[in-house]
């Protein structure tokens, strides 16, 4: 009996669940455009949903405060998926089911948004992911992707970017070493893919744990090779390791690394073995040192003085794309309203767009419209970022 | 390079990560010899001492003052962990005890977040950043630090219980406690007592270890385990066979590294710390003791 | 103040057929709600694992921290053998749990002769081994960009596509996995690990081959887990090595906890507890502070992991069956047993402290 009870609490439970969940929670639909976001504000992918999300509601606000669009206000419901995978297809479902949202942004990780991809192609409703897997827009199983998008360059653009830097300076020959996670495999799988293309071959290809202590065992695998360059693939903190490790073993090549490390706390963490350093990252990270003919010069730094006011720490190029993201779809749905079959059609349609990740040329078949050119090749001198073209 | 080299660079990565292990490995000895308790949050213990250090760091005080302080912190927080979660559970089963750290360590972590956020943070080194060149490998200052702060708490831990009244009292009471409380020692005070210079020796390691990778909310999982795998391989109750079972795992991770794959060194670990559950439960030094483990 | 053994058998049909109805009935009543279904899926699934793992914790009394493994064994066997293979979802079912199963046997022997926290610990140390495999083995499971394209399963010639259809595939598993445990405990394997529980000395002396019956229940909660990773892989399409993780098994762990461990609904309740939580901390907390974000739900399971431990050690199951006792003490007679011993101060997670 007492079995029979406790099992019936939790059907309550589910109840209460449930009457929790159904009323949606504003007003009638005509006064208000409703947005689902799913950011990973917590977790391991924090870093990047954290500046995403702050930067969605940022620009909610300010668009509310001028009038909205066409005279309606924009309501956001934003969920933290925890970057938890599971999380974010049931808060998807949630947004599209109970809270009837017109447009998604979100899902910070790839894994996310892969996740995500099949609930919002088969709801019919446009879905703007901030991860950059190419996977996303352009799946290795041709499975459909009518209504997701991107504005996250993928991994093939900015290794696209790094191997031209290599050519250029003739350093055909380079070791490889990513961060073993889904963002230095994926960074790996390009490389692997376009190396080739660009004459460049790896004389080894390693990786390293996130939460790496000390690699001076691997590096020392990694010096016997002989490379002319060495590229390090991951974020911030595991990689000021590897980058520190680099330096204490008097390895004197040109260490090269990946948009992970755009942030302060790098050079921080990585100390004197920082200078010097090159990776390819969004416009934002230097925008004060770009030349006033930059198109993209006054919206970055714009975009960068509102968010470090609102929040007190810099947007990095994660929040720059959730402010992409947003900015496209509001105006798709100026043009289109609410019709999320308009919606699409118009995001599609994007050209010239400048955006903070870039410059944004959207169609039917390319679902980011971004190049190699929205990057720079950044260095790292005396404790500061650069441009290094 | 040639092998020579390799192998002697190996040998230091080793001893550096080692000696990482061993400080929080000692802290996990401490607990389990004195309370019988295996502390699954004792890793966490390294992370708060690492970022409370240096937030007093960026916050103007002295470094040594910062150290001192943030250990004596840290050790309170152990002390209410003690109170607030251990105590209260002190006759359950060794299982429940477990589940309860694992509990406590959730919390900590969770705590940390939401204070210091997840980036990683930065200490500067103790004696600035030079390394030396030891027949042609490079160590860090910094590394020497961790190998030699290491021993040293070795020997005064050594000291302690088996010179001094006080740790003789201790001992007695992990032996028998009923006949340690004949004799007028307090188990209970005991219990306090481990717990929390168990958690000032995990706050040290985490200080130490800051300057060379960095400080973030998750420091502590991964070495909190490998420090565990060093404890239990020791045989959990013997102090320097932890430590040389520290050391040994750090090697055999620098060398899995130098010289097969780096994927890899978790599974090797932790199969090692399978092997020796198996086939060796009280430890690759105990003596044959009779008692079931 | 020992245990009655004709309790055990005076089960309650009644109370367990109505909450079956109650679930079964459940997705016609909300078909539109695709959200409340997929919630009560992602319960169905837990529920599975965890009756599994209450079977090993509650019953045979042993501590496991790795279901984990056995649940991505069972995802990533179905995800691959279906996709790479083209073979039928339920074959490649079969084909994970009986790797798990194997896995399980292996594993199970050396590490059933420890105690404990030893246990505990061995548990834990081949969860991670198996976590690193899901990584490494990149060429089967995709390592960690995971595996997708996972195929829909087929039952009666109905691909089973819709949160609807999936609901009842899995609360079909879930309830047969609930009926099949309360089989086992009825049955004389049931018997043999009461006695286990109540002093392995004793069993010993009786001739009771506790290694055998520890190692049964370690590969039945393997199988369990199997099973459930398998459902879950063609309900989500998409896996990948850190759904498989250490903190995974915790989530487990937590639900039995939380369920407790002496009922064969204590999975349920775990399971349907720990996730109601969550989505009600979703809600709840943002109301208070606002900028918040998930961390407090690490911060608020852990506390109440330890909170449980210590003041209800037993679990919501045997917490409720007590304040049923006092409200109406004749119906005492009609119970079901709780198979821990009822002496409150030897709260009892993984058997008795010597």
């Amino acid at each position: 009996m007492r079995s029979f009870l406790s099992a019936m609490i939790s059907i309550f439970c589910v109840f209460i669940l449930a009457s929790c969940g159904k009323e949606p929670s504003s007003a009638s639909k005509s006064e208000v455009i409703k947005i689902g976001g799913i950011f990973s504000a917590s977790g391991g992918a924090a870093p990047l949903g954290k500046p995403e999300m702050g930067t969605v509601k940022m620009l909610v606000k300010e668009l509310n405060e001028n009038g909205g669009v066409n005279g309606k206000k924009i309501e956001l419901i934003a969920y933290d998926d925890k970057s938890d995978q599971n999380e974010a297809v049931l808060s998807t479902k949630k947004l599209i089911e109970q809270e009837k949202v017109t447009a998604i942004i979100g899902g910070t990780i790839s894994g996310n948004s892969l996740a995500m991809i099949p609930q919002v192609e088969k709801a019919g409703i446009p879905y703007i992911s901030l991860a950059a897997s190419k996977q996303i827009v352009q799946p290795d199983d041709h499975s459909p992707r009518n209504w997701t998008f991107k504005t996250a360059q993928g991994d093939d653009i900015v290794i696209s970017k790094l191997l031209g830097y290599l050519k250029e300076n003739g350093l055909q020959k380079v070791a490889w070493l990513n961060v073993a996670n889904a963002y230095g495999t994926s960074g790996h799988e390009e490389f692997k893919r376009f190396a080739p293309d660009y004459g460049i071959k790896a004389v080894i290809e390693e990786e390293f744990e996130a939460t790496v202590d000390d690699a001076k065992a691997m590096l020392t695998r990694v010096k016997k090779a002989n490379p002319q360059a060495i590229i390090v693939w991951g974020t911030a903190q595991e990689s000021a390791v590897i980058t520190k490790n680099i330096h204490q073993l008097g390895i004197n090549v040109p260490v090269i690394e990946s948009h992970g490390i755009g942030t302060k706390s790098f050079i921080d963490l990585a100390g004197e073995a920082a200078e010097g350093v090159i990776f390819p990252v969004g416009r934002i990270l230097v925008a004060e040192q770009l030349p006033d003919s930059d198109p993209q010069k006054e919206t970055l730094l714009k975009y960068k003085k509102d968010f470090e006011k609102a929040y007190n720490y810099e947007p990095t190029t994660f929040g720059g794309h959730a402010w992409d993201a947003f900015h496209l779809l509001i105006n798709a749905i100026k043009e289109a309203g609410t019709d999320k079959e308009k919606i699409k059609e118009k995001l599609e349609n994007t050209k010239n767009f400048v955006g903070i990740s870039g410059i944004f040329n959207m169609d039917k078949n390319d679902h980011t419209g971004l190049t190699a050119d929205s990057l720079v090749m950044v260095k790292i001198k005396d404790g500061k970022f650069v441009i290094a073209e | 390079m040639d092998i020579w080299n390799q192998f002697v660079q190996l040998l230091f990565s080793g001893l550096t990560v080692g000696s990482i292990y061993a400080l929080v490995a000692l802290g996990f000895v401490i607990t389990y010899s004195i309370t019988g308790i295996l502390n699954l949050s004792q890793g966490d213990f390294a992370m708060l001492g690492a970022l409370i250090c240096i937030s007093f760091v960026n916050s103007g005080f002295p470094f040594i003052i910062a150290i001192l302080l943030s250990i004596v912190l840290v050790m309170i927080i152990g002390g209410l962990f003690e109170r607030s979660a251990i105590h209260p559970a002190r006759y359950s089963s060794t299982a429940t005890l477990i589940i309860i750290t694992i509990g406590a360590a959730f919390v900590f972590r969770g705590i940390a977040i939401f204070v210091w956020g997840t980036q990683p943070y930065a200490l500067r080194p103790f004696t600035g950043n030079d390394s030396l060149q030891i027949f042609g490998a490079v160590i860090q200052t910094q590394n020497i630090w961790a190998i030699g702060i290491s021993l040293v708490s070795l020997a005064v831990l050594y000291f302690f219980f088996n010179k001094t009244y006080m740790g003789k009292a201790v001992t007695a009471c992990v032996v028998n406690p009923f006949a340690a409380r004949l004799m007028g020692i307090q188990p209970r005070k005991m219990s306090f007592g481990a717990i929390v210079i168990s958690a000032g020796l995990g706050a040290l390691a985490g200080i130490i270890i800051a300057p060379i990778s960095g400080a973030s909310y998750d420091m502590g999982v991964m070495i909190g385990l490998k420090a565990f795998i060093a404890a239990v391989i020791g045989g959990l109750t013997n102090a320097p066979a932890a430590i040389a079972g520290a050391f040994i795992i750090g090697i055999l991770e620098a060398f899995t590294e130098g010289y097969f794959s780096s994927g890899y060194k978790d599974a090797i670990s932790f199969g090692l710390l399978l092997l020796v559950l198996f086939f060796m439960p009280n430890g690759i030094f105990a003596k044959a003791s009779g008692k079931r483990v | 103040m020992g245990l009655d053994v004709k309790k055990i058998y005076n089960g309650s049909t009644k109370g367990s057929l109505l909450v079956a109805v109650i679930l079964l009935v459940l997705p016609l009543v909300f078909s539109t709600n695709n959200y409340l279904l997929s919630t009560m899926i992602m319960i169905g699934f837990y529920t599975i694992v965890s009756t599994g793992l209450t079977l090993l914790m509650g019953y045979a009394g042993q501590i496991s921290l790795g279901q984990a493994a056995f649940y991505g064994i069972g995802s990533y066997t179905s995800a691959y053998f279906t996709t790479h293979f083209g073979l039928s979802p339920w074959l490649a079912m079969i084909a994970g749990a009986v790797l798990a199963a194997m896995v399980a046997f292996v594993i199970g022997i050396p590490a059933f002769r420890l105690r404990e926290h030893y246990l505990a610990l061995a548990t834990l140390g081949f969860g991670v081994i198996v976590f690193t495999f899901f990584k490494e083995w990149k060429e089967i499971t995709g390592g960690l960009n995971g595996f997708f394209g996972i195929p829909p399963i087929r039952l009666f010639g109905i691909t089973i596509q819709t949160d609807f259809q999936f609901y009842y595939l899995v609360w079909v598993f879930a309830l047969a996995g609930i009926l099949f445990a309360r089989n086992i405990v009825r049955s004389r394997v049931g018997r043999a690990l009461l006695s286990i529980h109540g002093s392995e000395v004793a069993a010993n002396s009786l001739g009771v081959n506790i290694t055998k019956y520890k190692l049964q229940m370690f590969m039945i909660s393997a199988v369990y887990a199997s099973i459930a990773g398998s459902l879950y892989a063609h309900y989500v399409t998409f896996i990948n090595p850190q759904l498989f993780e250490m903190i995974t098994s915790i989530y487990f762990l937590i639900m039995v906890v939380i369920g407790g461990n002496g009922s064969i609904w204590g999975g349920l309740v775990g399971a349907t507890v720990y996730v109601c939580l969550g989505e009600l901390l979703k809600e709840i907390v943002p109301l208070f502070i606002p900028n918040a974000s998930g961390e407090f739900e690490i911060v608020f399971f852990g506390i109440l992991l330890v909170m449980m431990l210590i003041y209800m050690p037993n679990g919501l199951s045997h917490s409720i069956s007590k304040i049923v006792k006092r409200l109406l003490p004749d119906w005492r007679q009609k119970n079901e047993s709780m198979l821990v011993s009822e002496n409150e101060n030897a709260g009892s997670v993984g058997g008795e402290r010597l």
